[in-house]
């Protein structure tokens, strides 16, 4: 599966949506429109927000899945939490 | 390898490292006693001559252990809230680790026979054979590694613990260790007229 780019590989800014097109009438629609908030996170942590609803946000059994530690797991969700409340405030 | 020795504490269960922990604790208090090891500080340990009683070596052990467990749990509290007094017990009970394997050189009292010997004459370094000061070289380079092995494990378990990042958390810690030490000196000093 290819993954989305949300960061450009040349500046590093957030990338914006440009062009949206039908696979079955190839209508193209052009325009400016920011990622939603979800898609601006990286592959990893996209598929890390969904093993976290998947275990109906139990820390301690994602840790026991992904072999890693509990203290670990919070942290790269307290730094998930972190990242998206810079998101929220630049995109206001 | 390097994850086991150095960041045991990103990869493996609290119950996991809890047991190794006090499995080492244990074992650790048993080899002081009739190896010659005092854990008399928090970042202590020293070797001599003499087979140490079990019940001061338990003692220094746990004031050691707790003098650092608490320092380190109510810093890591001011940096993050979050910090949980497991993961610090977690961080402390591993980290004592490279200090029990300290205590394997003192076999025969070898370490401190040699010390208290050069303490006396210092002079006598230079009659040495050279068998001798090769290993006692060697030996002292591998106890200086694990004294920073010792400070790696607890910085790193510091750092998962709390989260730490910048500089701030490392202020926090290094005056965490440094009020341990000083508590558990004093703690120590007054308990050796009690037992």
């Amino acid at each position: 599966m290819k993954k989305l780019p949300a960061i450009c590989p040349s500046c590093e800014s957030a990338l914006q949506v440009s062009q949206l097109s039908c696979t079955h009438c190839e209508t193209k629609v052009s325009g400016n429109y920011t990622l939603p908030l979800l898609l601006q996170l990286t592959y990893e942590e996209q598929q890390f927000l969904l093993d976290f609803i998947m275990f109906s946000g139990s820390l301690k059994k994602m840790a026991e899945q992904l072999g890693k530690s509990y203290p670990t797991v919070r942290n790269y969700l307290d730094d998930l939490i972190e990242k998206i409340n810079h998101i929220k405030s630049e995109t206001l | 390898m390097k994850s086991i020795l150095f960041h045991p504490f990103e990869n493996y269960s609290e119950k996991q490292l809890l047991s190794i922990g006090l499995l080492f604790a244990s074992i650790s208090i048993y080899l002081a006693s009739i190896l010659g090891g005092h854990f008399d500080g928090a970042i202590d340990v020293h070797l001599v001559s003499q087979q140490v009683p079990l019940l001061n070596v338990f003692i220094e052990s746990l004031i050691s252990v707790l003098s650092l467990v608490l320092l380190i749990y109510i810093f890591g509290k001011i940096y993050n809230s979050k910090t949980r007094f497991i993961d610090i017990v977690i961080t402390v009970l591993i980290a004592r680790i490279p200090l029990y394997l300290i205590l394997v050189f003192n076999i025969n009292f070898f370490y401190s026979d040699l010390a208290l010997s050069l303490g006396v004459d210092p002079a006598a370094l230079q009659n040495l054979p050279k068998e001798v000061l090769i290993n006692l070289l060697l030996v002292s380079l591998l106890i200086f590694g694990f004294v920073i092995w010792f400070f790696v494990l607890l910085w790193n378990g510091f750092k998962t613990a709390t989260n730490a990042k910048g500089s701030k958390p490392v202020i926090l810690f290094i005056v965490a260790v440094i009020l341990a030490e000083v508590v558990s000196k004093f703690i120590l000093n007054y308990t050796q007229y009690v037992v």
